[in-house]
């Protein structure tokens, strides 16, 4: 779902980028009181699930392929608005190392993935919730059913910054200058794949991992049913299930084909008969390992290390966030 | 002077259950055996006037050094012209409670006010405040090593009144006096690097006198000196107290203690092994 | 020692108490901004605070002292030979993964000073991502992160001593070691000196510093005779413990059970390094 370099309208950036200002800011505020210093770490390791999730490329026939996000994962154990802060951070590590997703487009991706998903997800999972019983199988199936919905919630938004892009910015010719699907075909391409496949992706990687958190390591998260510390024993699991899945993630390279939106200029030139001028004179970004992987080398060496490398910067980058943060000192 | 006065009036300490906390107005007066309240010595020669408030007041004071608590709600008030003893073992943070009353360090929680206003890294930003602080307030150090930067006796001592803009005849004149209290005339052209460790202390006690402060605080003043310096500094110290000066001495000496203290402060989990007035901080 | 101290016990109070004593002084300060103590002040205890000794603790899994300057060095050295950049990412990737286990405030100091670093030369190297070589500009600034990173996480998470002492294995003169020490210790403790005697300063700094030379002047000349006197106390010391010039230590006994492994490791890349220098460029 990630939207690349030069699909959308600087101005269009430029909004979604303004939007996201005050979002984060009130995020930040959100976290620092609910998410106590010792936590913060434990954060880092979620956003990681967010990282490799996004890795994990399932295909749809048809030839283009999804991933799912795990936002509203996030959302159920830290809280929607430290999912909101993860889920950008891995984003921006994404498209700034890795060039998946576009440097300018970050304000509309966080907006999609880091805001809508996790809100709209935890909105209708504490509803759920909160009209039956708390058990595991309750709180497994709100899960299921909040993050399904949420995902389509964002895809629908991202179908619809596709979309406009076309109605709203022509050239002379009538030639579309950024993305050339207008509304009527991008809602239906990108919904078809999230409410099926990609939605079900979703599902799969949001339970299975709940469930697996609440069995094995209880004290992930934040206001936890189990309320013991959080020694480094007790998480174990965790850390053994993301090391697990970055060993997995070349299975990602399986699904060929792109996600719908994410073609390569001269592949959607191909597609659609013309480049956009905005695409063909775009501002390219260099990263590092654009679309994880070294030239010469084989892609699973570069996905790995892509994995690997994703995984270590968000863990630092939140274990730093938590040295930063004052120590809370009892006196008493 | 140019302190705000805090909007409240400091609260009375609190007292925690089971703890014989005895304020100073609590406490029975040296002279009341007959019920009549007799005079306070330094009345004779330094009225002291009634203030509204504590001249030093620890209000909740909670200070950790590194996530290490050192002081924990720490409820303190000291009035101008009392004579207070700060005993405690090694550790139980009577070093960081004196750097704390010199506006070193400040609280993470609660508040130190001095003379009623609340010292903090903000007020403390305004630099007339700061240096009015720092001349109030003096400072002897354990180590008077430490202490003395000039290249003589003389230059040390005049350092402070000259920074306050004395006059030069004035500053001679206080340098005089001090060398003279003191007993370090024949000293005034040494470098003070060269002194024993006798002589450094009383011209680290001079360089301070000559700022007249109101308040004077000794880090353990009897460390390292002979039976003869020591005498000398405890009639000093008597001395400075008759002249109505607060003094706060921290010290493991039981016989200064007796000599000088109108009440004592225990630190920690010293034994409280006198009968005299006193209260317990930082259990 | 002096007779004057007898003789100037208060015999009466009041008699010997000066005037102006006795008052109350009521002194006002200027406003004006006099930071020249404050702002050398600042600065310096800066400095000498970040000279503090970090007393790095070793996990099970860590190396011994001088493996681990073996590894270190070894590591530094083909991140620094390699031009192939998919090696460089290998190192950079095992980097961080150790980064995520550190302490906190080992990883607080790592981070940034390697982060500045490779952040420095990448702006160094901006000329060439004009020219279109952005590709050298990232590989040097990731050598750079790398090489800078694997250093001080050597450092901090080794006590200084035993760094020093892992220099035994590599049979420089014990004498040497012992110099190092020393020199090491003298620093922290000039650094604690000069923050005692800065501190005495500020306090009686209430006024105008006419002459502010002279009292930095003062400062520093205290610290060097302290810092001295320490020296000649510490060799008066030595000798009185026997020491003669020479400084024989039981041979070192330094190498862990895991040391194999990291042995092991460091060979691995050496291996990927031959092999990839060969394959891509």
């Amino acid at each position: 779902m990630h939207i690349p370099e030069n699909y959308l309208s600087p101005s269009t950036c430029g909004v979604f980028g303004l939007a996201m200002i005050p979002i984060w800011a009130h995020a930040i505020k959100k976290v620092r009181a609910t998410v106590p210093r010792e936590k913060m770490p434990l954060l880092g390791v979620a956003a990681a699930f967010c990282f490799l999730a996004m890795m994990f490329n399932i295909p749809l026939p048809g030839g283009t392929t999804g991933h799912a996000v795990c936002g509203t994962l996030i959302a159920i154990l830290f809280g929607p608005w430290a999912a909101t802060i993860a889920v950008s951070i891995a984003l921006i590590i994404q498209a700034v190392f890795f060039g998946d997703g576009g440097i300018l487009a970050i304000g509309a991706n966080c907006f999609n993935m880091a805001f809508v998903l996790p809100l709209v997800g935890f909105g209708i999972y504490s509803f759920i919730v909160g009209r039956t019983k708390k058990t595991l199988v309750s709180e497994l199936a709100a899960a299921g059913v909040a993050s399904y919905v949420a995902i389509n919630a964002a895809a629908l938004c991202a179908a619809i910054e596709f979309g406009v892009q076309p109605l709203l910015f022509t050239d002379a010719a009538g030639q579309a200058l950024y993305c050339p699907y207008p509304l009527w075909i991008s809602v239906p391409a990108m919904m078809v794949g999230h409410l099926t496949i990609f939605g079900a992706a979703e599902v799969v990687f949001t339970v299975g991992i709940l469930a697996f958190v609440r069995k094995a390591a209880p004290s992930f998260g934040v206001e936890t049913a189990v309320d013991k510390p959080t020694g480094a024993k007790a998480l174990t699991p965790v850390y053994v299930l993301v090391a697990a899945l970055v060993a997995l993630t070349p299975l990602g390279l399986l699904a060929e084909g792109d996600a719908w939106g994410e073609w390569s200029t001269e592949d959607l030139a191909e597609m659609v008969g013309y480049t956009p001028v905005g695409l063909g004179d775009g501002w390219e970004w260099s990263s590092f390992m654009p679309d994880y992987s070294i030239g010469g080398l084989p892609d699973i060496a570069g996905y790995l290390l892509s994995a690997v490398i994703g995984v270590a910067l968000l863990v630092i980058v939140f274990r730093l966030v938590a040295a930063a943060m004052k120590p809370s000192v009892s006196f008493d | 002077m140019s302190f705000v006065h805090s909007h409240e009036h400091a609260a009375r300490p609190h007292v925690h259950e089971g703890d014989p906390l005895l304020t100073k107005r609590d406490m029975p007066h040296a002279g009341d055996d007959d019920g009549a309240a007799a005079p306070h010595p330094a009345d004779l020669h330094h009225p002291r006037h009634e203030s509204a408030h504590p001249l030093i007041e620890f209000r909740d004071f909670c200070y950790a050094y590194e996530s290490e608590p050192v002081l924990r709600h720490i409820d303190l008030e000291i009035d101008a012209g009392d004579s207070v003893v700060l005993m405690g073992y090694n550790g139980s943070g009577k070093s960081t409670l004196l750097k704390a009353m010199n506006g070193l360090v400040f609280p993470q929680q609660g508040a130190y006010l001095f003379d009623g206003a609340a010292v903090t890294p903000e007020t403390m930003k305004d630099q007339a405040f700061a240096k009015r602080l720092h001349q109030r307030v003096g400072f002897i150090f354990q180590d008077s090593d430490a202490q003395l930067f000039c290249s003589s006796v003389e230059e040390e001592v005049a350092f402070g009144p000259r920074q306050m803009g004395l006059p030069e005849d004035e500053v001679e004149r206080r340098v005089a006096d001090a060398c003279r209290l003191l007993g370090i005339e024949r000293l005034r052209k040494r470098a003070p690097y060269h002194l024993s460790g006798g002589e450094k202390k009383k011209t680290a006690i001079a360089c301070i006198l000559s700022m007249n402060p109101d308040v004077y605080c000794f880090d353990e003043p009897l460390n390292g000196l002979d039976v003869k310096t020591r005498d000398w500094l405890y009639g000093f110290l008597q001395t400075l107290k008759e002249s109505g000066k607060t003094l706060i001495v921290s010290t493991h000496d039981q016989s200064l203690a007796d000599a000088l203290a109108d009440y004592f402060v225990y630190m920690g989990e010293m034994h409280e092994y006198s009968d005299m007035p006193h209260v317990h901080i930082n259990r | 020692m002096s007779q004057e101290g007898q003789a100037d016990a208060p015999r009466s109070a009041a008699q010997d108490i000066p005037s102006w004593l006795l008052e109350p002084e009521h002194y006002e300060p200027a406003r004006d901004r006099d930071g020249f103590i404050g702002k050398s002040m600042l600065s310096i205890t800066g400095v000498l605070a970040s000279f503090r000794l970090d007393d790095g603790r070793a996990n099970r899994f860590s190396p011994s002292a001088p493996a681990k300057l073996i590894v270190g060095l070894g590591i530094i050295l083909l991140a620094s030979l390699s031009r192939n950049y998919f090696f460089v990412l290998v190192l950079l990737a095992a980097l961080l993964v150790r980064a995520c286990v550190l302490p906190a405030r080992a990883l607080k100091r790592v981070a940034a000073v390697s982060a500045g670093a490779a952040g420095l030369t990448f702006l160094i190297m901006l000329p060439a991502v004009f020219i279109g070589q952005s590709q050298s500009a990232l590989l040097v600034a990731t050598k750079v992160l790398v090489s800078v990173g694997c250093a001080l996480t050597v450092a901090q998470t080794t006590p200084y001593n035993e760094l020093t002492a892992a220099l035994r294995v590599f049979h420089v003169p014990n004498l040497f070691i012992l110099t190092i020490d020393l020199a090491l210790k003298n620093i922290v403790r000039l650094g604690d000196i000069a923050l005692e005697v800065l501190t005495a300063l500020r306090l009686r700094s209430v006024g105008r510093s006419r002459d502010k030379r002279s009292s930095i002047g003062g400062v520093g000349g205290v610290v060097f005779l302290k810092t001295n006197e320490a020296a000649q106390t510490t060799y008066d010391a030595m000798c009185c413990r026997g020491f003669e010039g020479d400084y024989p230590t039981p041979p070192a006994r330094p190498w862990r059970a895991v040391d194999a492994a990291w042995f092991a490791a460091l060979a691995a890349a050496v291996v990927l390094f031959a092999f990839l220098q060969g394959a891509v460029s």
